[in-house]
C-alpha cells in the first residue's frame, strides 16, 4: 500500500462546537453545516490549519466552555487563533475560509430562523477584530454543505445536495 | 403513551394518503447532547424534506416531521396528482430543492400543510395524556442534507448543559412509499413535566 493522498485521507471531524487544529498534513472536514459556520484558519507557512465548528453567535457571558470550545463565534474564533498558535502559527499570517450560515427553511412565522446571517456577522466581528483576513467564502443561501480544510495546501472543498464541489 | 401520539400522526397521515395503512414504530427517546442528535436520527448526507413547528403553550418544544427525499415526492403525488406540475416556485428567495428541480408553491404549500396535520395530530394526543395544550406554529419548510436540517432546528432550540431529550418515531407506509419520522424536541423548562406527565423513563445518561 502506497501513502493515502492528501485527497484520500480519512478525514478528521469537526462535530459541532468542536475545533481541531493540524499541522502539515491530513484533512478536517464540518458535516452538513445548516446555519452553523466552518471556520477555516491557515497559516501558509508553518502550514497549521483549524477549524471550529460555530453553533450560535453569543456566548452572553463570554465565557469558554470546556468540551466545546466552538460552541459560540465569540469565544470559539480566538479560542482557534490561541490552539493555532500553540501548534506553530503566527496570528499576522493565518487567513480565514468562511463555510455555512444558510437558512434552510422557508416561510413559516419564526421570525428567529436568523440564527446562520447573525453567526457570519458574529465571526466576521470576532476575526476583524483579530485583524484577520477572510480571503474566500461560501456563506448564506439556502443549501446546507459540508467541508473539507486539508492541511498540506489550506485548500478548502465544499460540497451541497446535488452539485458538483467546488473549491474555495 | 408516546404510541398513543405517534399513532394519531399515522393516522392523520393515512388519511392524508386515502387511507393508504402507515405504521410506526414504538417511539424511541434519548437524552443527548447536541453533537449526537444528528448521528441518532441518521446518516448526515440523507436527502431529506423536513416540516418544522415551534410549540408553545402548556408544552414548549421544537417537533420536525423528516421525510426521505423519495417519499416526499410520492406523498406530493398522491396529495396533488397533475395539479403538482413541476412549475418553478415563485418563492425565489429561497427555493425548496427536491430532486432534480425545486417545489412549485402550491407543493410547498402543500408539505405544509402536511406537516402542520401530522404534527398537529401528535401533539394534540400528547395533550390529551398530559392535560397540557400544545400549540403549533405555521410550518417551515426545508429540503437539503439531514445533518443540515437537523441542526439549524438545534440551533433553535439552543444548548443545554443537560442535553436535549428527543422523542423520535418511525413512518413506514406500505410498500416503500412512505418513510419518515417525527421528532419532538421539548424546551429546557419542559422536560421533566413532560417525563412526569407521560410516564416515561429516558434512556440514562452515560
Amino acid at each position: 500500500m502506497s501513502p493515502a493522498s492528501p485527497d484520500q485521507a480519512t478525514p478528521v471531524t469537526v462535530r459541532i462546537g468542536e475545533l481541531r487544529v493540524l499541522k502539515g498534513r491530513g484533512v478536517l472536514a464540518a458535516i452538513g453545516l445548516g446555519s452553523c459556520v466552518g471556520v477555516a484558519l491557515y497559516d501558509p507557512v508553518s502550514r497549521v490549519a483549524g477549524l471550529a465548528h460555530i453553533f450560535l453567535p453569543s456566548s452572553q457571558n463570554g465565557r469558554l466552555v470546556a468540551g466545546a470550545p466552538a460552541r459560540y463565534a465569540d469565544t470559539g474564533v480566538p479560542a482557534l487563533v490561541d490552539a493555532m498558535v500553540a501548534a506553530g502559527a503566527r496570528r499576522e499570517r493565518l487567513q480565514a475560509k468562511l463555510v455555512g450560515g444558510a437558512q434552510l427553511f422557508l416561510r413559516g412565522d419564526h421570525a428567529t430562523l436568523e440564527v446562520g446571517r447573525r453567526n457570519v456577522e458574529a465571526v466576521r466581528a470576532a476575526l476583524c477584530a483579530l485583524g484577520i483576513r477572510v480571503v474566500a467564502q461560501d456563506v448564506g443561501g439556502s443549501r446546507g454543505r459540508t467541508m473539507r480544510l486539508f492541511a498540506e495546501t489550506g485548500r478548502v472543498v465544499v460540497t451541497t445536495l446535488g452539485s458538483e464541489a467546488r473549491e474555495l | 403513551m408516546g404510541n398513543i401520539g405517534a399513532g394519531n400522526a399515522t393516522t392523520a397521515l393515512s388519511q392524508l394518503l386515502g387511507d393508504r395503512l402507515v405504521r410506526m414504530t414504538a417511539p424511541a427517546v434519548a437524552i443527548l447532547d447536541i453533537p449526537e442528535v444528528g448521528a441518532w436520527v441518521g446518516e448526515p448526507h440523507l436527502p431529506v424534506v423536513a416540516a418544522y413547528v415551534q410549540v408553545t403553550g402548556g408544552i414548549e418544544g421544537h417537533a420536525v416531521l423528516l421525510l426521505a427525499e423519495a417519499s416526499a415526492q410520492a406523498i406530493l403525488q398522491e396529495m396533488l396528482g397533475a395539479w403538482g406540475g413541476d412549475r418553478p416556485g415563485l418563492l425565489a428567495s429561497g427555493a425548496i430543492p427536491l430532486g432534480e428541480r425545486t417545489v412549485s408553491d402550491l407543493e410547498a404549500s402543500a408539505l405544509m400543510e402536511l406537516g402542520n396535520v401530522v404534527i398537529t395530530s401528535y401533539l394534540n394526543a400528547l395533550g390529551e395524556l398530559t392535560g397540557l395544550v400544545a400549540i403549533p406554529s405555521v410550518p417551515s419548510v426545508a429540503a437539503d442534507m439531514l445533518e443540515a436540517v437537523l441542526n439549524s432546528i438545534l440551533a433553535e432550540v439552543g444548548w443545554s448543559d443537560a442535553g436535549v431529550l428527543a422523542i423520535r418515531t418511525h413512518l413506514q407506509g406500505e410498500g416503500a412509499a412512505v418513510e419518515g419520522q417525527l421528532l419532538f424536541v421539548p424546551a429546557e423548562g419542559h422536560l421533566s413535566r413532560l417525563i412526569q406527565a407521560m410516564g416515561m423513563v429516558g434512556e440514562a445518561r452515560s
